[in-house]
């Protein structure tokens, strides 16, 4: 049983990609990707708001998606992409994605507990619809899973659209 | 009060079919899949499995194709709803069930879960599963000696209960008939909220137009949770071929689909919410359907 | 570089324009959210930190005749189990002493502590809560406070001889006489559900032992100080030994004051010698936090034929739960606070507080004027569609105005309540939507209103006094450091208060920051609650950032060699009227420093208002500002189905003075939505006493597919209260206070359904448009 230092079952070795950093690590094979996050890699973004994948506060980006890490073994991280909050950038103000300082000017930052979550569903949402023109009934489905209770959402939407206005601004400018 | 502990000891993820089916007769019914988890990971802790092993599928990537052949539509069982939900070929020839995949949980959710974690898990009101009994598709089984095809509906047997039996078969695919251009299919879904909701209850239509006029020739409506299965309303399905489909045939339709259905009480809806509500989805999706320019109504 | 010409003049009054206040300042702790490295208690780790778990009750009411802790001791890793029998069993409470640490003799609801673990990993301590063998006798039990005021209901204390835990009542003028004159009255009840705060980051908390029998806690809370207090109590220990602290924090809306997982934290720590950690499970925050208090609310008015409110008389049964939290104060708040939005002449009103054996019921925005508002606003517009009368109008005729004095002695100095009306009535197109035509089709639409007041602080919450202080360092490098212990729980109160203090001393916010509360270092602060923020917590600031202002002057003024009155300071800059450059404070800072043997210069700053506790009457001004707010919702109800959706929604809030816009906002959006969330789905459903939906899934909160398709605006307007800092009040409640009453109002509009019961729901409209 995990945790107890328990030599029985297969303790598993594992390698994948976090935030850009390659990893290998022996891991339980109950053990959640919330756990490994947290507990092996002491990043704290992700959080567990209830354990059951319905709130989205530990979401992070693997290949490419969304996922709930407290319903993702950490098993299935071998060989794979993770992307954390804590990835998104190098932390300081002066080097922040242009998403974090969007959700930052834009107020959509209250209590900031579902704040790393709903980042990076937005990103992933983003990420997927890249090229595309956004509206707002397609963010707010983007962001379905990440549920706030300090914000009512709507400068969190309003952040996202405006970042997704300027990309595709930039986008342009640049094609 | 709801622990958390999870106490499997192997955590396998093979790359073939093959693999899979050794692993299964290895470990002799001390091993069962998993495709996405989202169900397993979460009743689990309520309700510990008894197994010691997980053999975890979605590494398989003949169990992740979409694809026609045959006059046929394939999905593998380790398709993931978002992939439903993106595929130009379901969208396009399963309108129904890209429709209901659409309404699973978040996108967190649909990234992961799976088409045959869905119906594995038979709950009589699982959305894509509803989807598959109106498209009356198949489920293809890998067990090891035998394969079999058995009609989607015929798996369920109860609320939680599969004929399919994870420590011992595969669902390797789902097929249905690709449709022709009489063929319309629908889905429709009335939950609580917009998100991250079960619904109080869902519909899947298929139905067929003759060939010459808008005479309806054939129809199939899966709905739940109207009975302990995913349930046909055959009835309603009966009165209902042969008819030119106007406002008031709809209207009558509605009404007999209230009437045929008995669902119990239950937290999400009495049983009186949930029939009248069967009947609005009913009207509403054959509206949606046929593209008829009825009553406003809302897709969502 | 700022000019001159921006300037506040020196004294007070002719503040011309403001540098920092007004705008849209994003949050000054917003960089460490937005990158993942704010910590809250469920992410604190600590050298050889034990995992505490707590044994929960499976029954609603049951005798414990026997706990044997054998079997769970013998698991590895497990430190520590406490049982009643190894605590003190005096009693205490936030308002009734109706606690103890872990019951000996009984447990009275489903989730009532029972027992506590503390052990080297979470799945040990799992394992051994599970391990734990208790033998309970059943008891019957009472679960409907209506029911548990009967007759022969069971006893949750059996040295009371009912379940009533206290009774309000006041009576103000002469209702009876006035209803016998009244020529229109209306009769009503009203119910309010129970439902939960949903804070995205669950109750928690980390005991540290300290240095000399000290005990540290880092904990989720709205209450530094106030807890620190209780938990002497508790623990009986002395106040001083007691050192807690805030780190962010993931939400409260009320439910973050006394939590017994604290105290259970605590015991354990100071056993063991070893911190200890206390995080609910999801589960464990719904079927044993704090949830709103339900109340019945019967309502009857009494106007006269041209509108004018004569009497109003209520009572109200209201679910305690198994234990006294606040539900008491929110009882008496429902039966009176109301009474001074309108220019009630006589009002009477009856309060039960009574316990069931239920989760114990507590602090939720709004804290008893949001269930009443509820009552109120629907049995107001209820009113005027009987009688034919202008739902505007009638509350601009009744609603109290500038200068007046209430019924209770509540003073409103500043009030804009008539203004907000007018721009909700304008920017909704109040009057063009309502004589909009039949609409076509299943689905209709409709429109509704509803006002509200509040308090910006509550006397009588903390009996000994109402009131902040603060403390604003200015330092050498020419940065302020604001010093409070009110809590930031989310808000943008530390910006609020940083804002505060940089309008005041002349600087620019950047250069300013607002400490964690660390009871060690902080001032006393009483917390969160009663939207006192703000205004008191605000004042507090804005009197110490004077303070600091005027030392600061008399520095420059020594070290300079210039009159007092020849300096200005704005925006981090020092003006001399005889000379143009201007010198950044820092490098004056710096200077001053080097004469005062490198110190820093602190201003302090105390705010008691000159509030009072009721009389035996009631009677009594209990808050320094009152803010008001009026709300107007567009909504659209699908008859066919039953299910409303919200369209756009206009809220207009009198705030004194904007210090902030973008909080503002934040709030009013956020208030909004969990109105929305309350009025059309959200419920705790119990059964037998159990909670059968203590999850996401099953208790509806809104997701972002879930918020009006158009727009909530907002709009603030400045009635530049003479208590509040630069006059500001608070907006934390008010923002939610009318909204399910707005809901319900247009949910009447759109399709003559009254739903008088919350949370509204597609049955009830179904029901309403077809009974039977």
């Amino acid at each position: 049983m995990s945790g107890n230092n328990n030599e029985q079952g297969g303790r598993l070795t594992i390698n994948f990609k976090l935030n850009e950093k390659d990893y290998t690590l022996k891991i339980d094979p109950d053990e959640r990707l919330l756990d490994l996050i947290r507990n092996r890699l002491g990043l704290i973004g992700a959080k567990e708001g209830c354990g059951m994948g319905e709130c989205g506060a530990c979401t992070v980006i693997m290949n490419g998606q969304a996922v709930n890490s407290c319903i993702i073994p950490a098993a299935r991280a071998d060989g794979a992409e993770i992307l954390t909050v804590e990835g998104l950038s190098g932390g300081m103000e002066n080097d922040l994605h242009p998403l974090q300082k969007m959700f930052l000017e834009k107020g959509a930052v209250q209590c900031g507990y579902c704040t790393p979550g709903m980042l990076l569903s937005a990103k992933a949402f983003l990420d997927q619809n890249r090229g595309r023109e956004i509206s707002r009934e397609q963010i707010k489905e983007g962001i379905s899973g990440n549920l706030c209770r300090c914000t009512g959402y709507q400068k969190i939407i309003e952040a996202i659209y405006c970042y997704a206005r300027e990309a595709e601004r930039i986008e342009e400018r640049k094609g | 009060m709801g622990g958390f502990i999870l106490t499997w000891e192997n955590y396998f993820m093979p790359s073939t079919t093959g693999e899979v089916l050794a692993l299964l007769e290895q470990h002799q019914g001390q091993a069962r899949l998993v495709a996405g988890g989202t169900d397993l990971m979460v009743q689990h802790r309520w309700d510990p499995l008894e197994v010691k092993s997980l053999i975890d599928i979605g590494r398989v990537p003949a169990l992740k194709e979409i694809r026609e052949d045959n006059g046929r539509i394939y999905v593998g069982a380790a398709v993931t709803h978002s992939q439903l939900v993106d595929s130009a070929l379901i969208q396009g020839k399963g309108r129904v069930l890209a429709e209901a995949a659409r309404t699973v949980g978040s996108p967190q959710v649909r990234n992961v879960g799976t088409v045959g974690g869905n119906v594995v898990n038979a709950q009589p009101a699982a959305d894509t599963a509803i989807a598959l009994v109106a498209l009356n598709a198949l489920v293809h089984v890998l067990s090891p000696g035998k394969e079999r095809e058995i009609p989607v509906a015929e798996t369920f047997l109860g609320p939680g209960k599969s004929s399919i039996d994870p420590a011992k078969d595969l669902v390797t695919a789902f097929s249905f008939s690709a449709p022709d251009s009489r063929e319309k299919t629908c889905f429709v879904r009335f939950a609580r909220r917009e998100a991250l909701a079960l619904p109080i209850v869902n519909l899947g239509l298929w139905l067929q137009l003759e060939e010459d006029g808008d005479a309806l020739k054939d129809i199939r409506i899966a709905v739940g949770p109207m009975a302990v299965v995913p349930y046909r309303a055959r009835k309603t399905e009966e009165s209902l071929k042969g008819a030119v489909l106007n406002e008031d045939v709809l209207k009558k339709a509605g009404h007999s689909i209230s009437e045929e259905v008995t669902p119990r009480d239950s937290f999400r809806g009495s049983s009186a919410f949930k029939k009248r509500l069967i009947g609005v989805a009913l009207k509403r999706g054959i509206e949606n359907a046929l593209d008829l320019k009825g009553a406003d109504w809302h897709e969502r | 570089m700022p000019g001159k010409r921006n300037v506040l003049k020196k004294g007070k009054g002719e503040i011309m324009k403001f540098s920092n206040l007004g705008k849209e300042t994003p949050i000054l702790d917003g960089l460490e959210k937005v990158t993942g490295r704010a910590r809250y208690v469920p992410d604190l780790k600590m050298e050889g930190m034990l995992y505490g778990k707590v044994l929960r009750s499976p029954y609603p009411h049951a005798r414990l005749l026997n706990i044997d802790t054998t079997r769970a001791a013998r698991v590895s890793g497990v430190k520590d189990i406490i049982t009643g029998k190894d605590v003190s069993q005096h009693r205490f409470g936030p308002m009734v002493p109706d606690w103890v640490i872990l019951p000996d003799d009984k447990v009275r609801f489903h989730g009532d502590e029972v027992a506590a673990v503390a052990a080297s990993s979470e799945e040990a301590a799992a394992e051994a809560v599970s391990l734990i063998e208790v033998e309970f006798e059943e008891l019957p039990a009472v679960y409907d406070p209506a029911l548990a005021l009967e007759e022969g209901a069971p006893l949750l204390y059996e040295e009371k001889d009912n379940n009533i835990a206290v009774t309000f009542n006041v009576h103000s003028g002469d209702v009876d006489e006035a209803l016998a004159g009244s020529d229109i009255i209306f009769e009503e009840t009203y119910e309010t559900n129970q439902v939960y705060q949903a804070h995205m980051e669950p109750m928690a908390a980390v005991a540290v032992p300290g240095d000399y029998e000290r005990l540290i806690m880092w904990l989720s809370t709205q209450i530094p100080s106030m807890s620190r207090l209780r938990y002497a109590e508790a623990l009986q220990m002395c106040a001083e030994n007691i050192r807690i602290i805030k780190p962010h924090v993931g939400g409260g809306f009320g439910a973050k004051f006394e939590c017994k997982s604290h105290i259970l934290a605590a015991v354990l720590t100071r056993r063991t010698g070893l911190p200890v950690r206390m995080v609910n499970n999801r589960e464990e925050d719904f079927r044993a936090g704090n949830p709103r208090v339900p109340m019945k609310i019967w309502v009857k008015l009494g106007l006269s034929r041209d509108g004018t409110f004569l009497a109003k008389d209520t009572r109200i049964i209201a679910g305690n739960g198994a234990r006294t939290v606040y539900a008491p104060a929110i009882t008496s708040t429902a039966c009176y606070r109301i009474d001074s939005l309108y220019k009630f002449k006589n009002v009477r009103s009856t309060g039960y507080t009574v316990y069931t054996n239920t989760i114990p019921t507590s602090c939720f925005r709004g804290f008893g004027n949001a269930q009443m508002h509820f009552a109120m606003e629907s049995a107001l517009d209820t009113i005027c569609h009987q009688y034919d009368m202008d739902p505007i109008k009638l509350r601009q005729h009744n609603g109290v105005t500038p200068g007046f004095t209430s019924i209770h002695g509540w003073e409103i100095k500043s009030c804009a309540l008539k203004e907000c009306l007018d721009k909700a009535v304008q920017e909704s197109n109040w009057y063009e939507k309502k004589k909009a035509p039949e609409q076509k089709g299943p689905v209709k639409k409709g429109i509704g209103v509803a006002i509200c007041n509040h308090v910006s602080g509550n006397r009588p919450f903390y009996k000994p006094f109402d009131g902040s202080s603060a403390l604003v360092r200015l330092t050498p490098e020419g940065k302020a450091i604001v010093f409070t212990g009110e809590a930031d729980i989310g808000q943008g109160m530390n910006t609020a208060f940083a804002l505060i203090a940089a309008e005041a001393v002349g600087l620019d916010v950047k250069n300013v920051r607002t400490a964690a509360v660390d009871t060690d270092i902080s001032p006393f602060g009483l917390g969160s609650f009663a939207t006192r923020g703000s205004t008191i917590g605000g004042r507090a600031v804005y009197e110490a950032a004077i303070n600091l202002k005027k030392q600061l002057l008399e520095h420059i003024s020594r070290v300079y060699e210039k009159e007092t009155d020849q300096i200005t300071i704005n925006n981090g800059y020092i003006y001399f009227d005889d000379q143009e450059e201007p010198v950044p404070v820092a490098e004056a800072m710096q200077t001053i420093s080097y004469t005062l043997g490198g110190t820093s210069l602190v201003g302090q700053g105390v705010f008691v208002p000159d509030t009072v506790l009721p009389d035996e009457n009631k009677y009594g001004n209990v808050s320094p500002a009152y803010p008001f707010g009026c709300h107007i919702a567009e909504v659209e109800v699908d008859t066919e189905t039953g299910k409303t959706r919200l369209l756009n929604y206009w809220a207009v809030h009198d705030v004194g003075r904007v210090i902030n816009k973008q909080t503002l906002e934040g709030q009013v959006e956020g208030g909004v939505i969990m109105g929305v969330g309350w009025a059309l789905g959200e419920d705790m459903v119990v059964k037998e006493g159990v909670l059968l939906n203590p999850n996401f899934h099953d208790y509806f909160l809104p997701t972002a597919m879930d918020v009006p398709e158009g727009h909530i605006y907002s709009y603030f307007l400045e009635s530049e209260d003479p208590n509040g800092p630069f006059g500001a009040k608070g907006i934390g409640e008010p923002s939610l206070n009318p909204v399910p009453a707005a809901i319900a109002n247009a949910v009447f509009d759109a399709v003559g359904v009254r739903v008088k019961t919350l949370p509204i729901t597609p049955e009830k409209i179904l029901e309403g448009l077809e009974p039977g």
